[in-house]
């Protein structure tokens, strides 16, 4: 096993089937039994700054539309975003700020921002059903590290036994609030959500997919593999860094941009001096960033002044929505944002080709001709991840 | 809407077409260029690339813009999204062995 990584390695296979992979059954055991009962990150507290602040949003497969809100109280919630009187969908509306609450356009019964049941038209023709009752259905929420967490099924483990080590709330203290937010980018990729999380868990690929964006941005003369120095592997997310190529060759529009902002890639800063604890965890001196795999669906890279997120949602056994979200600092001028563009635009070309391969992946693998994986030390998070699916479905059956 | 720029970068205002307010629609017009286009509006702009920087760099972010400078700040953007083919070498407006930005539903609008 190579020098950095720690952990349990316990029932981790580097010799895996993926055959049943790709079946409806699997798919639906994956959304009732993986996506049913996992903290789920689903957005972050600072889109929601203000008491009465909203959004809605779907979670595909799971088809749930959920409305979180921030009270009163200042304490964020989430609710099935449906009347209950007759289940119209309540608010239509993609997020906005109410303080009075929210009324259903179907026949005008209101809530409260906390969920509770306000107004109901023509009450005295209902028989007594109890105010209580007739609340929005609440879903089990938790806030950490800025991000939203949703669990749907309330037997679930609760928010820090599900994160475990990367619970501390000191992690990341005040790192995911300071940037500049740029808005969603969304696909549908014909291709199993599992596929899109074992490519965005490994660094291995770097050397080849990336030809065209960041050729040499990892390893250097003495890591030529661009072999990992840190990894953690715990029961199941998952943390690795990435060692910058000191030797980088600059193309010349990057150089332009970074004499003018914070270099994000595929230049690194490597100083990570002021970051919490999380960021730069193995602490190394050719940083380039972090990549953390929270199972089950969500990979964030985490880097001196920037990070991505990226979300896999499962939508069909061959299909997936996959979400991710760049943010860099704010700027401080517009001759600052115009060198940021650089780095919006260099990250999205580098996404879209680690995006290029899946969809044939999963033509090659769904043919049946060849069902196995073959993974090295360095792919180990793929792996782990799994150890951690089979134990979500192990715990279902059990 | 005016196809002017600031006083000192008068000589850019040839390229007006480039001044587009969204990712999508720059990334769309460097799709549907030719690469001897992007090399033209690229050369053109190199030389004046550092100045645009600096005179957008004394206006605060998120202060008003005058159309004049939101045309320039727009150009800047679009120098961004023109240069990476050109400066990455590809041998056309998209890398080869990428998947389609065009099948990007949802992108930032800035």
């Amino acid at each position: 096993m190579p020098n950095g990584i720690n952990g349990d390695l316990t029932g981790i296979d580097f010799h895996l089937d993926v055959k049943d992979l790709f079946t409806e059954e699997t798919y639906q055991r994956d959304i009732d039994e993986i996506f049913k009962k996992s903290w789920l990150a689903v957005a972050h507290d600072y889109d929601l700054p203000n008491p009465g602040d909203f959004k809605t949003r779907k979670l595909p497969g799971l088809n749930y539309n959920v409305l979180i809100t921030r009270g009163k109280d200042g304490k964020i919630r989430a609710f099935h975003n449906i009347c209950r009187h007759r289940g119209n969908m309540l608010v239509c509306k993609a997020q906005g700020t109410s303080r009075q609450g929210f009324s259903c356009s179907y026949h005008g019964w209101t809530y409260n921002i906390d969920g509770t049941v306000k107004g109901i038209t023509d009450r005295e023709q209902f028989p007594p059903y109890g105010n209580e009752a007739l609340g929005l259905a609440e879903i089990r929420c938790e806030v950490r590290h800025s991000f939203i967490f949703l669990n749907f099924d309330d037997d679930a483990e609760d928010l820090d036994s599900w994160l475990g080590e990367l619970a501390p709330p000191n992690l990341y203290e005040g790192f995911f609030q300071n940037f500049h937010s740029t808005g969603h980018y969304t696909t549908t990729i014909r291709a199993n959500w599992n596929l899109i999380m074992d490519a965005f868990s490994e660094a291995y690929h770097t050397m080849f997919v990336h030809k065209n964006t960041a050729t040499d941005y990892l390893g250097g003369a003495d890591n030529k593999m661009r072999h990992v120095p840190a990894m953690d592997i715990w029961r199941l997310h998952a943390r690795h860094a990435t060692a910058a190529n000191p030797a980088h060759k600059w193309a010349d529009v990057e150089t332009l941009a970074y004499r003018h902002t914070a270099r994000a890639f595929p230049s690194f800063d490597s100083n990570s001096d002021g970051l919490p604890p999380g960021v730069d965890f193995g602490k190394l001196e050719h940083w380039a960033f972090d990549i953390v795999k929270l199972f089950p669906n969500l990979i964030m890279l985490t880097g001196r002044d920037w990070f991505i997120e990226g979300y896999t949602w499962p939508s069909a056994a061959n299909e997936s929505v996959y979400e991710w979200n760049i943010y860099l600092r704010n700027p401080t001028t517009y001759g600052e944002r115009v060198a940021q563009e650089f780095s919006y635009i260099i990250a999205r070309e580098i996404a879209c080709e680690d995006l290029f391969l899946l969809e044939k992946q999963q033509d090659a693998l769904e043919s049946g001709a060849v069902t196995e994986y073959f993974l090295s030390f360095q792919e180990l998070i793929v792996a782990q991840h799994y150890r951690s699916r089979a134990h979500m479905l192990s715990t279902a059956k059990g | 809407m005016t196809t002017n720029l600031p006083e000192k970068f008068r000589e850019l205002e040839q390229w007006s077409a480039w001044f587009l307010e969204t990712e999508r629609e720059r990334h769309d017009k460097r799709a549907q260029s030719t690469m001897e286009d992007l090399r033209a509006f690229h050369a053109a702009l190199t030389p004046k690339m550092e100045e645009l920087i600096q005179y957008l760099s004394a206006i605060e972010w998120g202060a008003p813009l005058s159309d004049e400078d939101r045309n320039l700040f727009h150009l800047g953007l679009s120098y961004m999204e023109a240069a990476v083919p050109i400066d990455l070498k590809w041998k056309s407006p998209a890398a080869e062995d990428s998947f389609p930005v065009e099948r990007l539903e949802k992108m930032p609008v800035r």
